[in-house]
């Protein structure tokens, strides 16, 4: 079939062009670009993950519950926090030194973390 | 299931099959149906590149099979799966930033839609089709393409693209302009 001929005689030629092409699609069978594809599938699709996730968690979330029950069977809640209050100082003091020093290493990580996130290193 | 059974499915059991069981053979079976329509379409878009094309259709197809799950029924699986290739596309333009030409600007993209490749003529047609799509932005060439080549509705292109019906119909008006512009130019 000439195409050229059939969208020239056509009243508007856009249209023609576009049928003409249409009528003449090839089927691209390639039997390697699906197996190439089939390969390059990751093994388990997004639902499957995210089945497989949602067993992890309820696993993680029954250990949990477990695990808390035992602590609060088990454990004598009151001197624990007895220890932990005790843990805590009664005065801090802190030198000029230390309080520049600490300053520092907060604003040195911030603009780490800045540079890291501009360079998409994060 | 044996691959020659699968051919005998309809689609809605190949994704169901692919979601629930993870069944890669009926996800190529769904491959083998769409990939010469979505390959052809791709190629449309990125101006007749064939290696560009069938990269995009393989990542078309890896983000489809990863989010097989949310493909609802109701729609037809061709347009959905349209929709994640022209996304995909325009992610590519977005990277590589594809530059749309003109054919004012290059004379040398003219000639070669004069003379067409040294190809038979069938081919010449799809390749003159698509050196013509090149002369307008992504999202406009997408929107053509579906109307002129695929015959969608606008209604339909609407869905397929997620763009607003309005948008499509002014896409179609104004790329039409451009295109019968084009194919004057070039025809002299």
């Amino acid at each position: 079939m000439n195409n050229e001929t059939t969208y020239k005689s056509d009243p508007n030629p856009l249209d023609a062009l576009f049928a003409s092409a249409r009528q003449a699609q090839p089927n691209l069978m390639d039997d390697s670009f699906t197996k190439l594809l089939v390969n390059s599938l990751p093994k388990t699709s997004l639902a499957a993950q995210k089945e497989t996730v949602k067993k992890g968690l309820s696993f993680d979330l029954i250990g949990a519950i477990i695990g808390l029950l035992m602590a609060y069977l088990f454990i004598d809640r009151t001197s624990l926090v007895s220890s932990f209050v005790g843990l805590i100082p009664e005065s801090i003091v802190i030198s000029p030194l230390l309080f520049i020093s600490a300053i520092g290493v907060i604003g040195l990580s911030s603009v780490v973390a800045w540079w890291m996130v501009e360079d998409n290193s994060l | 299931m044996k691959r020659q059974d699968l051919t005998t499915l309809e689609e809605a059991q190949l994704v169901e099959l692919a979601v629930s069981k993870n069944d890669q053979l009926a996800f190529a079976e769904l491959v083998n149906r769409h990939q010469s329509n979505l390959r052809y379409s791709l190629r449309q878009l990125t101006d007749w590149n064939e290696a560009l094309a069938d990269d995009l259709a393989q990542d078309t197809f890896i983000q489809a099979f990863k989010e097989l799950a949310k493909f609802r029924q109701q729609a037809k699986f061709s347009s959905w799966l349209y929709r994640i290739g022209y996304n995909v596309f325009l992610q590519h333009v977005r990277k590589k930033a594809l530059d749309t030409q003109s054919l004012d600007e290059n004379p040398l993209l003219s000639n070669q839609i004069e003379q067409g490749p040294d190809h038979d003529e069938e081919s010449e047609v799809h390749q003159k089709v698509a050196k013509l799509l090149a002369t307008l932005e992504p999202e406009r060439r997408s929107v053509l393409h579906l109307f002129l080549h695929r015959q969608n509705t606008h209604q339909e292109i609407s869905d397929i693209m997620g763009v607003p019906l309005g948008t499509v119909k002014t896409h179609i008006n104004r790329g039409r302009v451009v295109l019968q512009d084009g194919l004057q130019e070039w025809r002299g």
